[in-house]
């Protein structure tokens, strides 16, 4: 019983946090003070519910706050447009254009490979490395191999955007390189503290 | 950081979210519409086959009786390695036993009832988990495109630079290229946390054969049940000589009197029949993102322990929670509607950024006819398809060809809306006044 209260009151905070963003992204000027509230209401609402039922608990007061944020886009989207602006200007100004110029098939092609596979490889590589570094330091091996299963697809896409994110080959190769050369001696010793 | 260097990471995150976008967004839109759909996997079930017999609960005796009644009815074939009991919950209250070779629902009295015939949720999950394609192609290809979600949520957040400003800015009904940027970028700031947590627990999934398949290489001499054995436990020895089938009564009356919290959602049993055989029971705890606890026995049912998915390590209980979080089935029809909804958000928010891509195609005057009339080809065409092959279990039944259905509704309205499309445009080239007016 204790639990549904802490559920039912992170869920009524993180409504409320989101009313207050709402309020205070709505102003004409920015008030620090309503968005920290409303950070911390959702910061509030986040800790009851992990208080009440642990991950549980934050995935149903987090599934509140963006339920709440849907209901609020909705009553948006209802509302007519104050003033209607070129539209062409207002993309302009809300997503610049495509940067990064032209690049040939083959460079698009060296970077897919870049970005691809070989982030892919050094994800892994990195994925693995920590596997070690958890059973080194005295971790269960369970932890160790949950932490494969785990890394990789936050490391890949991690390195893959930041890989996409240089303009130079050389760094994005530097990059990549850098976390096979952290990873490499660790997994060397792989297999021995299993 | 001064205004350049802000604009130009502005930019490169916008040109990296455009260039991951278009890469995976045809695959991306198909695995987020199934995956929307799939989350009612129990809900179809029922609708598949609603004169199944359904009970809230089974007693123990029936639940052994059934299993007897079952392996009685396949005495004419090698003996199946695996007895998978599924017990009523509330999302599907049936009992359902399945072997290696197929599926039964059984009644109140423990009688085999009708064959389970489920073939469209089944086709509905493998189009989501694999695409169709072989598992270790397939699985590795979904858990690719999870990852590209992670990484056009990052790109996506550094491109837009107002993004908390705007966050409940959205100009629906000016019916422009403004309206459909508004869509793309408040649904997919709203439900940032969902796709990630989506994302990053679909990949996890999908992913398996290449990190896992790695660890076992790399740790474990290439054997994978080696390799997830701390985690999700391991098998005693196979002894194939032929035992008395093993009692499950003891074991879900131990359940009852000792675990009585726990829900027994599942009765595995392995090896029936050796002298191998043992008993495992998936426990299902309130209010846990765990898909379940193991609970193992001996062919006796004498108790032998838990598997740790609800109280080992951390990595245990992570691992375990990986599979309900994906699909939202931890919080009944509640969470399954939001997660329907942000489902649906997501698709939009895909559907929409080609179409962002597009427009500015066009405003730099490339003429993107064809790959417009392509893309709604698809976005219409995946709904259409999978109503379709919905409309064919219906109609046909559980044998009629879902992925053949499928597909080719998909290629029509591909064709479809190509044609329209292009002719469409040649009209307006045509007759630039009437266009222009």
């Amino acid at each position: 019983m204790g639990n549904q209260v802490y559920i039912w009151l992170g869920t009524c905070l993180a409504i409320t946090g989101i009313g207050v963003l709402r309020l205070s992204w709505g102003r004409a000027t920015r008030s620090s003070e309503l968005n920290l509230i409303g950070w911390s209401l959702l910061g509030l609402a986040i800790i009851c519910g992990g208080a009440g039922a642990g991950a549980w608990g934050v995935s149903v007061v987090s599934l509140g706050a963006m339920t709440a944020a849907g209901a609020l886009l909705l009553v948006a989207a209802s509302q007519p447009s104050a003033r209607r602006r070129s539209a062409k200007r207002i993309l302009r100004n809300q997503n610049g254009e495509i940067a990064g110029g032209k690049m040939s098939k083959w460079g698009a092609g060296v970077t897919f490979l870049v970005a691809g596979p070989l982030c892919l490889f050094a994800s892994l590589a990195l994925a693995l490395a920590i596997r070690e570094l958890i059973l080194i330091g005295g971790g269960a091996e369970a932890n160790g191999n949950v932490a494969v299963l785990g890394v990789v697809p936050l490391a890949w896409p991690v390195l893959a955007f930041a890989v996409m994110m240089m303009q130079r080959r050389s760094y994005q190769l530097a990059l990549i390189a850098g976390v096979a050369a952290i990873s490499v001696p660790l997994l060397l010793s792989q297999g021995m503290t299993a | 950081m001064n205004g350049k260097a802000e604009s130009g990471i502005v930019q490169r995150s916008l040109s990296a979210h455009s260039s991951i976008g278009l890469l995976c967004c045809a695959l991306l839109y198909l695995i987020c519409v199934t995956g929307t759909a799939i989350v009612l996997y129990e809900e179809w079930q029922r609708i598949e086959q609603p004169a199944a017999p359904e009970m809230t609960s089974i007693d123990a005796p029936t639940v052994q009786r059934a299993i007897e009644n079952v392996l009685e009815s396949e005495s004419d074939r090698a003996t199946t390695t695996h007895v998978f009991v599924h017990l009523p919950t509330p999302a599907l209250p049936r009992t359902t036993i399945t072997t290696d070779t197929q599926a039964f629902h059984i009644d109140r009295d423990g009688e085999i009832a009708v064959p389970e015939e489920n073939a469209w949720a089944e086709f509905v999950l493998a189009l989501h988990y694999r695409l169709n394609l072989p598992a270790t192609i397939g699985m590795t290809l979904v858990g690719a495109f999870g990852a590209m979600i992670v990484a056009l949520s990052i790109s996506g957040v550094l491109a837009h630079p107002r993004i908390f400003r705007d966050a409940f800015r959205l100009r629906a009904r000016r019916g422009d290229e403004v309206s459909t940027v508004d869509w793309h970028n408040r649904l997919a700031v709203w439900t940032l946390p969902f796709a990630i947590a989506i994302a990053l627990t679909g990949s996890m999934i999908g992913l398996f054969y290449v990190s896992g398949g790695s660890m076992a290489a790399t740790a474990y001499s290439g054997d994978s049940e080696a390799a997830i054995a701390p985690i999700f436990g391991s098998e005693p020895e196979a002894d194939a000589t032929k035992a008395p089938l093993a009692n499950t009564v003891p074991a879900l009356a131990h359940m009852a009197s000792q675990f009585p919290d726990i829900r027994p959602s599942y009765v595995i049993l392995h090896d029936p029949g050796t002298v191998g055989q043992h008993i495992q029971i998936v426990g299902l705890h309130s209010q846990r993102l765990i898909f379940g606890e193991y609970y193992a026995f001996d062919a006796q049912g004498h108790f032998k322990g838990t598997a740790g998915m609800a109280d080992g390590t951390v990595g245990q209980q992570l691992a375990a929670s990986t599979y309900n979080l994906h699909f939202g089935n931890y919080g009944g029809l509640p969470v399954k509607i939001a997660y329907i909804l942000f489902g649906i958000a997501l698709s939009v928010v895909i559907a929409t950024g080609t179409f962002i891509w597009l427009n500015k195609r066009e405003r730099r005057g490339v003429p993107s006819a064809l790959l417009r009339s392509a893309w709604w080809g698809l976005v219409v065409g995946v709904p259409l398809a999978l109503s379709a092959t919905l409309a064919a279990r219906i109609l046909v039944g559980n044998e009629a060809p879902f992925v053949v259905i499928f597909w080719l509704v998909c290629l029509i309205s591909l064709g479809v809306c190509i044609v329209r499309g292009t002719g469409a445009s040649t009209a307006e080239w045509a007759s630039p006044a009437k266009a222009q007016g």
